[in-house]
């Protein structure tokens, strides 16, 4: 029992280079909030059942789920960026693959944990939900397949995305579980394995249908990248079809449902894990490996369930013969511009501040004490203003869930007699409530 | 009950939180979720970038006691 304790806290320097790597969970900490969070998820609640209601009278027929009509566009120099976006991820693996053989172990100034977890993992998926997929052409793995020539396969269907999806789980256990899973050279070990695991599956099947099915970025930025307006045609054309017309028409892969759950339970689980709650719950476990891996697939089951209990409500209600899983799998696509809202309110932080540290450690990749470009000495610059960032959080977090409920709503009216679309959702928007509030709270006391 | 000490800083500054204690336990900062060892021997030290904005709480783990409220503003 401990009845006396001297404590001391003070600052000792200014900004300096030593910070603890931040990926180990995401951006989190008890913020000052500029409206408390019951405030907050009250409007929240309220913006989201206020939607249902005006869509409900408004929206009457499907606007998102109709025939896409692309505009061809042409972007000049876009083969030129696109060159560009492959030599830049070619050459980013090559460094971050280095990092771990001849760099330093310090994280913060090695620059492979910056180009995998903030660059590759936050970056380009968040370019791509703007921009149009930006990670194919970038792909270095589909680049070195292609010059290879290898041939194309056809895929057996009933794969789908199934092994990208344990790709992508196994993935965030590295990032959010894995004790050292931040050091250069763990991520040097992940970068071979992976080139493994994805070498057997474009030998047998070929570059573009082997990272199809296996490749957790290709699926992740796939799915993502159906928000952005602009997309190419199946002849490889770039073209103009408007802000998530691509989502509903996202193919019916086997393990999409699953892939976007994990999603959406992975970050939950990185915010719920960094709670003050979490730590009295379950103490000092908490931080054992065992323990935070099952929990990290725990919490995805359970959101899951959720998920599939809301389908089912939706399968009852809706008055169409079809089964839970045939509706969870139909309203799937719903759930991405959520993926995405959690996601960048997470990290958007992370990318802002940690992420210019690709411009110091750009000049010192291996930390040897070079300077390249002469930003090695570049401090982080925290410019963006604290209470702005809650604003953007809570932003994020309703537009996410509200787009979740317009894209349902549109495809309720497609699947379920058009009497019964409204009540079909009553379910979903109840999980859409469920989950905002748990998304503020983790995000306010995370 | 112990006393619980308040402390801001800025965003980015390196902060070194020192501890001395009658007994062991442990220290945890919450939001940056690091933690201190505690020895009665002698003073135990955790030093970081205050990287994260917010108010964080540092508690004893084994009863949750509040010991110091960290503000980091910009």
């Amino acid at each position: 029992m401990i009845r006396r304790l001297g404590l001391v806290a003070g600052v000792v320097g200014g900004s300096l280079a030593a910070a603890p790597p931040a990926w180990a969970h995401g951006v989190g900490g008890r913020q000052d909030l500029p409206i408390p969070l019951n405030w907050s998820i009250l409007v929240a609640a309220v913006v989201l059942v206020g939607s249902f209601v005006a869509l409900g009278s408004m929206w009457r027929e499907p606007r998102f789920d109709t025939q896409l009509d692309p505009v061809p566009i042409a972007i000049p120099g876009s083969r030129l960026l696109a060159g560009v976006l492959a030599a830049g991820g070619l050459l980013a693996l090559v460094v971050a693959l280095l990092g771990g053989m001849i760099g330093s172990q310090n994280a913060t100034r090695t620059m492979s944990p910056y180009l995998v977890y903030v660059l590759f993992w936050l970056v380009l998926p968040f370019g791509s939900a703007v921009l149009g997929n930006l990670y194919t052409p970038a792909n270095p793995w589909r680049t070195v397949a292609r010059a290879a020539r290898m041939p194309d396969k056809p895929v057996p269907p009933r794969l789908g995305v199934w092994p990208a999806a344990w790709a992508f789980l196994v993935f965030t256990w590295l990032e959010l579980v894995a004790p050292t899973g931040g050091e250069p050279r763990t991520l040097s070990i992940a970068i071979i394995a992976y080139s493994i695991w994805l070498l057997g599956w474009i030998v047998p099947y070929g570059a573009d249908g082997g990272l199809r099915v296996a490749d957790a970025f290709t699926a992740y930025n796939r799915v993502i990248s159906a928000i952005a307006p602009f997309g190419r045609d199946p002849d490889g054309r770039m073209v103009w079809r408007g802000w998530l017309r691509a989502l509903p028409k996202l193919p019916a892969w086997p393990g999409l449902t699953a892939f976007v759950l994990i999603m959406i339970g992975t970050v939950t689980y990185d915010g719920l894990s960094g709670s003050a709650r979490w730590t009295d719950w379950f103490g000092a476990t908490a931080r054992q490996t065992w323990f935070g891996s099952l929990a990290l697939v725990g919490v995805t089951v359970i959101i899951g369930i959720a998920y599939y209990l809301a389908s089912w409500a939706a399968a009852r209600l809706g008055g169409a013969a079809t089964s839970t899983r045939h509706v969870a799998d139909r309203f799937a696509h719903t759930l991405v511009p959520i993926g995405l809202a959690y996601a960048f309110a997470h990290y958007f932080t992370l990318v802002l501040f940690e992420g210019q540290r690709l411009a110091s450690t750009a000049s010192d990749p291996f930390d040897r004490g070079w300077d390249l470009f002469g930003t090695a000495d570049w401090a982080i610059v925290y410019w963006f203003p604290t209470t702005a960032i809650w604003w953007v959080q809570l932003g994020a977090i309703v537009v996410g869930h509200v787009l979740g409920v317009v894209l349902a709503h549109d495809r309720a009216l497609v699947d379920f007699p058009k009497r019964n679309a409204v009540r079909s959702q009553w379910a979903m928007l109840g999980l859409m409530v469920l989950l905002t509030s748990l998304g503020l709270y983790i995000l306010a006391e995370g | 009950m112990l006393s619980e000490l308040r402390q801001a800083v800025t965003l980015g500054d390196e902060v070194t939180i020192r501890a001395t204690s009658d007994a062991p336990g442990e220290l945890h900062l919450h939001g940056y979720d690091l933690f201190l060892e505690l020895d009665p021997a002698g003073s135990v030290e955790l030093t970081f970038v205050a990287n994260i904005p917010g108010i964080f709480e540092m508690e004893l783990e084994a009863t949750h006691d509040l010991v110091l409220e960290l503000t980091v503003s910009q």
